[in-house]
């Protein structure tokens, strides 16, 4: 890996790891915080290490079985700052700091979506978005896959252990139709808050520079024309931090607001 | 306007300043098309297969196995830029520059820089940044809402009547087209645009057509028709249409409900697409078709693909049991594979799928893997080519 988001992490989330002390409770409330939480959360929380400390063994596998192809799936769009998500970075990605805060994966309705990991079901069509359906896994490594625009809802139950590469959804279409722009939205966030998303690509062991050598058009960022070199390679992207402004409302990009 | 010219270029004709400042932002040129053709973010599947339009003939291509080793001494890629920089890099008409956007130290204002092709230091070509018409010798930008048409040699400069949106010149930058329509995140399928067409100074301008889910790919030879993709009506045939820029009438010259990735070839002639996730395997995959109605063709492989000539296709193919990616040549009118390349004696790590071919066919530039640099590449002379 050329960039490491290992030295992202170090450098821009000092303050999001994991907490390691824990206050110390009664045996009866520990059970009570043990109850309420699995009823909040459906799993543990202190089951997760921290994210940071994974990072750069890509410990997850791919969505779907099988090599890439016109028959089977795509890759369509990277993460980070790509130019179709600042073309809406007003609008559907400005949560996410005008950032597309996931890959896109192309696949017919119907494509059996494998578990990226061995984890646990921690949420079935929630708030989250990505519809129709959704569906977040929590992993034992700290972070959580979360697999959007799904066909029909997740026939898991929440809490219930999933190994890696099993079945765990069907992809689909946001717009329903299967017609339109039928894919696999996949995140990679941090398990502990959910609200950073991390670059999948840096996660799941693929080749990804081969995966992406498909058809005439090149892995599009945009570009910042006062700092023309950041942000321009697939695999050097920030994280995503919800809810904070946008990272590419630039004065002068390329491509232009047409 | 503004424009730095380098001190090399001092005392060269126009033509010659043309040729430098033109290459620039060629793989969006040539990639905005494609994205035209495909809507953004997520592809579609055609769940409900349409048949193949009648009269389509489709000619499977039959490749040799293996396909011959182009002889001579394998190629070897040379790094032209510095590590880091440079992305999307284009080429200047004459081949002898690769062109790209960039600031000094990856820092400041960008502007259009060049490499020798043979070596040599970066220098500055331009401050401005745009789309740049085939004879490199016009550029398009918007300013203040309005979209300007400006000339190299003279300065000259004017407003077309696109409403802001990005223009495509025609071959010979004659007449310039543009597509005005929904930009709505929702169902691509269902976003209407129009397509508009004028002379270069924006007179004469028309509503040509009316696409349904889809939009402009490009012009055809002898600029007498534009490519679309698409539906000319709501609930109409789906496919790949030839409209006619006198009259507008559309012919569908492929009948597919998703092309994706479509690029012309340098003449117009053909157009490679990519069809995918069809229920009929046998439509999955590359395919050239004529852009006058003769026929197409589906290639037996699969993969990342440029044009060398009007004739003949560079392409990467989807090869998981090789050691690395490998540069095949077809030609579309023998149907003959060559290889360019062996991953046994040539690699070639190409980042973010971002390579071009020049225009006279004979190098390959591309983004590397290894330090982000461009790296250069002499393509191999297929026997009995000219």
């Amino acid at each position: 890996m050329i960039y490491s988001l290992h030295a992202a992490l170090q450098s821009s989330l000092p303050d999001l790891k994991p907490q390691t002390k824990r206050p110390k409770f009664s045996i009866l409330s520990i059970g009570l915080l043990c109850l309420g939480a699995i009823l909040w959360f459906g799993i543990p929380q202190q089951a997760f290490a921290d994210p940071g400390s994974r990072v750069g063994e890509r410990p997850f596998n791919l969505p779907f079985d099988g090599d890439p192809g016109p028959d089977n799936w795509l890759f369509i769009q990277p993460y980070g700052n790509t130019t179709f998500a600042y073309q809406y970075r007003g609008s559907v990605y400005y949560g996410g700091q005008g950032l597309h805060f996931g890959i896109d994966l192309a696949a017919p309705c119907g494509t059996p979506v494998l578990s990226i990991g061995d984890g646990v079901v921690h949420s079935i069509d929630s708030w989250h978005g990505a519809g129709p359906h959704n569906l977040m896994i929590f992993h034992s490594n700290g972070y959580a896959s979360f697999y959007g625009h799904l066909l029909v809802r997740a026939k898991l139950k929440i809490g219930q252990k999933v190994k890696a590469g099993e079945i765990v959804g069907l992809s689909g279409d946001p717009d329903r139709t299967c017609n339109s722009r039928p894919h696999l939205h996949l995140e990679i966030r941090d398990v502990e808050t959910q609200a950073i998303a991390y670059n999948p690509i840096e996660l799941i062991d693929a080749d990804w520079d081969r995966i992406a050598l498909y058809g005439v058009t090149p892995v599009k960022f945009e570009q910042d024309l006062d700092n023309p070199r950041q942000w321009m390679d697939m695999y050097d992207q920030p994280l995503t931090r919800f809810g904070y402004g946008l990272l590419n409302d630039y004065e002068h990009p390329w491509p232009y607001d047409w | 306007m503004i424009m730095s010219i380098p001190g090399h270029m001092i005392g060269n004709s126009a033509r010659h300043l043309q040729v430098l400042v033109g290459g620039i932002l060629l793989a969006f040129c040539a990639t905005g098309a494609a994205a035209a053709a495909s809507p953004p973010q997520g592809g579609g599947v055609p769940f409900a297969l349409e048949t193949a339009f009648p009269g389509l003939e489709s000619t499977p291509t039959t490749t040799p196995v293996p396909r011959p080793l182009v002889p001579g001494v394998p190629p070897t890629p040379v790094a032209i830029s510095p590590p880091g920089c440079c992305s999307y890099p284009g080429w200047s008409a004459d081949s002898e520059w690769v062109l790209f956007i960039d600031a000094p130290g990856g820092v400041g204002s960008s502007g259009v820089y060049s490499i020798p092709r043979g070596g040599g230091p970066i220098t500055k070509v331009t401050d401005r940044v745009g789309i740049f018409s085939p004879d490199w010798s016009l550029v398009a930008y918007p300013e203040a809402g309005r979209i300007y048409i400006e000339r190299w040699q003279d300065g000259e400069r004017w407003t077309v009547p696109s409403a802001g949106r990005e223009i495509h010149f025609s071959p010979s930058a004659r007449l310039i087209a543009w597509e005005i329509g929904s930009s709505s995140i929702q169902n691509p399928d269902v976003r209407v645009s129009t397509i508009w067409v004028s002379d270069l100074k924006g007179q004469g301008a028309r509503e040509l057509v009316t696409v349904h889910g889809g939009g402009l790919i490009g012009w055809t030879e002898g600029e007498e028709a534009l490519i679309v993709g698409g539906r000319l009506t709501p609930a109409g045939p789906a496919g790949i249409w030839r409209i006619q820029v006198e009259d507008g009438a559309g012919r569908l010259l492929f009948n597919v409900n998703e092309p994706r990735e479509a690029l012309l070839s340098p003449d117009g002639r053909l157009l490679a697409l990519i069809v995918a996730f069809e229920t009929q395997p046998d439509r999955n995959g590359l395919w050239i078709l004529s852009t006058n109605g003769d026929g197409a063709q589906r290639l037996e492989l699969f993969g990342s693909y440029r044009w060398r000539s009007a004739d003949q296709l560079i392409l990467i193919p989807f090869d998981w049991s090789s050691s690395s990616p490998y540069l095949l040549q077809y030609d579309a009118n023998s149907k003959e594979w060559w290889s360019l390349t062996s991953p046994r004696y040539t690699q070639i790590a190409i980042a973010n799928n971002d390579w071009q071919i020049s225009p006279d066919g004979n190098w390959m530039v591309y983004h590397s893997i290894e330090d982000q640099s461009l790296n250069l590449l002499q393509l191999p002379v297929v026997p009995g080519s000219s």
